[in-house]
């Protein structure tokens, strides 16, 4: 297995990039919504989308980097999470 | 003017969510709910959307510490974000009085959990691996259940199922539990939004509240052990409880 803080720090950097863009995209919508223009909906509905699809990043990030590593019992368990959330989604449309 | 409480709600929860461990939906939900009349199935979809950004804030913290148990996390999350997708498609037929006094019940467990002695939490002993793998997979599944309906991190039932039943110490207990929320509540806040139980601009506004506040939780969660803090909170935490089951009669 490699260095356990190796493999935390790549999966901190992804999230942080969409923790930042989530971020974007929520203050532009609200800065919209206070000057009662429309696509501050879009905007807002943007921002939570990556937020509630950040996971799945993490998730995925976390099975490759599983996989890299020949732990395949983790890799198998970070998919496993994957289809969970795919079959939420399926389910709810 | 609206919007500005509703980020003051934001930082709040992430504040006191990353302080405690907690996850923020604690607040967030009896904050829609009790103060700006939300219906309680958009609360807690609200709810889990910011409780997602909480935890994505925090778990990059964590992870960078290095603290977090990544495939103790990731063998818990299967269990808990399974329990949160049934709880999730479970809270559609609930009636609304049912939710209420659940999420009360919930809110005096949690009370009840923060009186016990930090000092005893912070005991930490030689740690290689979880004990009691499959009995901690069996609770998870509950504690995503009670996630997916009620709308909170699962925090209150993980942390010290994991210190008690799996002898993890409590810093990575936290740590691992807090990596974990952003997995266990995603799917659950996935089936919220395709069902239309979000409001967007209530939850920019929380999001960006709860984005600042869990920053700061995080950075002080170490630093403040004040008694009198947690026992304030613990008040409010009951007599929210006590507002919520009273709703729900």
């Amino acid at each position: 297995m490699k260095d356990n803080n190796t493999l935390s720090l790549r999966i901190a950097q992804i999230l942080r990039i969409l923790e930042y863009s989530a971020l974007t995209l929520i203050l532009l919508s609200l800065g919209l919504y206070l000057f009662n223009i429309d696509k501050a909906l879009i905007g807002a509905k943007a921002g939570i989308g990556l937020i509630v699809f950040a996971p799945v990043t993490g998730i995925l990030a976390t099975a490759v980097i599983f996989f890299l590593n020949r732990s395949y019992k983790y890799m198998t368990l970070s998919l496993f999470i994957l289809l969970i959330f795919i079959i939420a989604v399926v389910v709810s449309i | 003017m609206e919007l500005f409480y509703l980020v003051i709600t934001g930082i709040l929860a992430g504040f006191v969510g990353s302080l405690f461990g907690l996850g923020g939906g604690i607040i967030i939900v009896p904050a829609l709910t009790l103060i700006f009349n939300v219906p309680v199935t958009v609360a807690v979809g609200t709810s889990l959307v910011s409780i997602v950004a909480v935890s994505t804030v925090a778990a990059i913290d964590f992870l960078k510490s290095g603290r977090a148990d990544l495939e103790l996390g990731i063998t818990l999350a299967a269990a808990t974000s399974s329990g949160a997708a049934t709880g999730g498609l479970l809270a559609e037929y609930l009636p609304a009085r049912i939710i209420y006094i659940f999420f009360s019940v919930i809110l005096i467990i949690a009370a009840l959990n923060m009186t016990r002695p930090r000092r005893i939490m912070l005991i930490d002993h030689k740690y290689d691996s979880a004990s009691h793998t499959a009995v901690g997979w069996g609770l998870s599944l509950v504690a995503g259940n009670v996630s997916g309906i009620l709308g909170v991190g699962g925090g209150i039932i993980q942390i010290p199922m994991m210190r008690t039943v799996m002898k993890v110490p409590f810093k990575i207990a936290t740590a691992t539990s807090s990596y974990m929320i952003g997995i266990t509540v995603a799917p659950a806040a996935a089936i919220y939004m395709l069902r239309g139980d979000i409001d967007p601009y209530k939850s920019a506004a929380i999001i960006l509240g709860a984005f600042a506040g869990s920053r700061a939780g995080a950075a002080m969660s170490y630093k403040i052990t004040s008694l009198l803090l947690r026992l304030l909170f613990v008040i409010i935490m009951i007599f929210t409880a006590y507002k919520m089951f009273v709703r729900g009669l």
